[in-house]
């Protein structure tokens, strides 16, 4: 970040404080500077700023990218937390995301109405197309133009170079009649430069963008939105894990405290986004109302937790696929988002997987009932195999939660305790994608076909609605029960959605954040 | 002579920090447990060894000592089942279990005593070891893969990219594409 940092006094009571700088804070941050707020953003990790040597090219070095705080994942079908989903340092979980970034599918957001399952979202489509488009402009999305779901969308750059795992899909998906096209990627096929943002290099494909993008070519928040907003006036404090609030007589917030660096420091502010992801953010709430319990919180904080089905399916190719090599996702197809022989609500996409080799290697250790010798000869398999996955419909379950569990932390916090299990619907889902997978894997010459059954992403807990009784905030993501604090990030949603959350998140962030400059 | 792999390891096309640390990986002293008692250390090895034997091919990654380094910096991945204790209660009690069993009037092998664990014949209500033997074995490939003597096993190039450019890699790519046809 070249442009002057500027500082606020803690005893300054900012126009906002936000808590997490990844896919939500980050876009809001910016929007709330440029109108010319004082805004202060805290971050529990540190910042990197020069990733080009910062980053080593290392699975296990880059494990600083990880929420490595340790969660307790239950319920029947518990989901991986740290490099599955979950990142620290400015920037947040973008840092190592895969940076797929499709639009969702407008018929997700009305389950409900179309289906008669779960809820509908609070929201017009149409209200999240304008910041659609906003976001991949600013990012500089590379993707199919126009996209084969969805003719009247546009990608400002031309699609990302298909990796070997995307040919494979391509020659299965060609046989088998579905359609198939490059990914929307929030990585750069071209250099580029957005209104607002700094000069940025393109992908040169070196295959560990889940390790931080060394060339700042993927849109992680670290090159994008944070840097604008450093440039517009905000302030990011690193290292600063915030762990109490402050309220005045009439229940809003008047301060966050956080620790930075073993001190505890108390900023003033007239407003809190709370944008730390929906595990930390009902976590906050939850340890929030555990220190004062006069603090209102519905039943809903921590409810209606969601990961996507994930099922992967790999396969043994005769030539080598050196996966490691270019960007790891870069196909697509959503034919499948609502199939006709289909007996579940909602639907699926399925995307090409390049990955790394440990990536892949603790799948196959958790999936495989490989041992001993048989265990290495698979794995030196790695140079021949190739994947792919899908994403798909979780529905919400208000027994699926994030608690505080009585074991503590090292800053001597209750450690957030997940329950998942999942239903019936996305057994169904399950049960479609697994021989389709296959069916494309074999068709393009794939042999010693296995799956990994797998959830990904962390999604609810903090959802929105049009009523306190059962929803945390309300449509614009203002909390029903303390006026001054707002939640955006994956929390938020109502349903899953089968869409890669992120880009999701940046739109929801910028619509907040004018939804509140709007009513200041 | 140097071999190949340390020839690209020591090349422009690794970056400085990321050669450092498959240097230190290749350099790693001898080990004194840290984490794990006397006692446990030998089964520990064992059954790192049983679960990945490092012969065909010859390998020489320290996997049982990455495993006791994280235990002793309490270094984790950001989860646990919530069925399981806390790793270093885990370690304990497997251990434990595992040393009864394999001392027994009639012992299994290790390798029959690894395939009954991980089908869950030794799980119990309040410790379901198959779960941690899950871990284990992630732990084990982890540590195993990220050796600069696995790489060179796998023929591995992942790590060389300081010096990429798109067209080198698209170069690299189309090489791919044309032998998959």
């Amino acid at each position: 970040m070249t442009a002057t940092h500027r500082t606020y006094p803690l005893d300054e009571s900012v126009d906002a404080v936000i808590i997490g700088t990844g896919a939500g804070g980050s876009p809001l941050l910016w929007r709330l500077a440029q109108a010319g707020l004082h805004v202060v953003a805290l971050e529990a990790g540190r910042a990197w700023s020069d990733p080009s040597a910062d980053f080593a090219t290392d699975e296990v070095a880059q494990s600083k990218l990880y929420w490595l705080d340790e969660r307790l994942s239950g319920g029947d079908q518990p989901t991986a937390f740290g490099a599955n989903n979950s990142g620290i340092g400015v920037g947040g979980s973008t840092l190592h995301y895969g940076a797929y970034v499709p639009r969702a599918d407008p018929r997700d957001l009305r389950l409900h109405s179309l289906q008669g399952v779960a809820v509908d979202w609070p929201l017009d489509y149409a209200d999240l197309t304008r910041y659609y488009q906003e976001v991949e402009t600013f990012l500089g999305v590379s993707g199919p133009s126009p996209y084969p779901w969805d003719p009247a969308r546009s990608y400002p750059l031309p699609p990302i170079a298909l990796n070997t795992a995307a040919h494979i899909m391509r020659r299965g998906c060609d046989t088998l009649g579905i359609k198939t096209s490059p990914a929307p990627i929030a990585a750069l096929s071209q250099p580029y430069l957005a209104t607002g943002s700094e000069h940025r290099h393109p992908c040169v494909h070196r295959g560990y963008c889940h390790q931080g993008c060394r060339n700042g070519a993927k849109a992680s928040m670290d090159v994008t939105y944070l840097p604008a907003a450093v440039a517009a006036g905000a302030e990011i404090r690193p290292q600063s894990f915030v762990t109490g609030i402050e309220r005045d007589p009439q229940g809003r917030i008047t301060a966050v405290l956080y620790d930075r660096n073993g001190i505890t420091e108390r900023q003033r502010c007239n407003a809190v986004f709370l944008c730390a992801g929906a595990i930390e953010t009902p976590r906050q709430l939850l340890l929030w109302q555990a220190a004062d319990s006069t603090l209102p919180l519905n039943d809903a904080v921590g409810r209606n937790f969601m990961a996507h089905v994930s099922t992967q399916v790999w396969a043994t190719f005769p030539q080598p696929t050196y996966l490691y090599r270019g960007f790891p996702s870069t196909l697509i197809t959503e034919d499948l988002m609502r199939p006709d022989d289909a007996d579940f609500a909602g639907g699926y996409l399925i995307q090409s997987y390049g990955i790394l080799p440990i990536m892949w290697a603790e799948q196959v250790a958790r999936s495989r009932p490989l041992l001993g010798q048989s265990l290495v000869d698979y794995l030196m398999q790695y140079p021949h195999v190739s994947g792919l996955g899908i994403n798909g419909e979780t529905l919400p379950n208000a027994d699926n939660r994030v608690t505080l569990s009585s074991e503590k932390d090292a800053r001597g916090l209750p450690k957030p305790h997940i329950t998942l299990t999942l239903g019936e619907n996305e057994e169904r889902i399950h049960l479609h994608a697994d021989p389709t997978l296959r069916a494309i894997l074999t068709a393009a010459g794939g042999a010693d076909l296995w799956i990994s059954r797998r959830t990904a992403h962390t999604i609810g807990t903090c959802r929105m609605g049009t009523h306190a009784k059962n929803s945390v905030v309300g449509p614009y993501g203002r909390s029903w029960d303390i006026p001054n604090l707002y939640i955006a990030d994956n929390s938020v949603f109502p349903t899953s959605l089968a869409a890669n959350p992120a880009l999701t998140i940046m739109a929801l962030a910028l619509r907040t954040a004018d939804h509140f400059l709007q009513q200041r | 002579m140097q071999s190949p792999f340390i020839q690209l390891l020591q090349s422009d096309q690794v970056s400085p920090q990321t050669r450092r640390i498959l240097e230190e990986r290749i350099a790693l002293p001898g080990y004194k447990p840290g984490f794990f008692t006397a006692e446990e250390w030998p089964l520990v090895e064992a059954f790192s060894e049983a679960v990945l034997p490092q012969t065909h091919p010859f390998t020489n990654a320290p996997c049982a000592a990455l495993i006791d380094q994280a235990l002793t910096r309490e270094e984790g991945s950001g989860w646990r089942y919530a069925a399981l204790p806390p790793a270093p209660i885990a370690y304990r009690l497997a251990l434990q279990i595992i040393r009864e069993a394999l001392t027994q009037a009639d012992a299994p092998t290790i390798a029959i005593l690894l395939n009954q664990i991980q089908h869950k014949q030794h799980d119990t209500p309040t410790f379901p070891i198959s779960l941690w033997l899950e871990g284990f074995k992630v732990d084990v490939v982890r540590y195993w893969l990220a050796h600069p003597d696995t790489m060179v096993a796998l023929d591995y190039r992942g790590f060389a990219d300081d010096r990429l450019t798109p067209h080198d890699a698209l170069t690299e790519i189309q090489v791919i594409k044309q032998a998959q046809r």
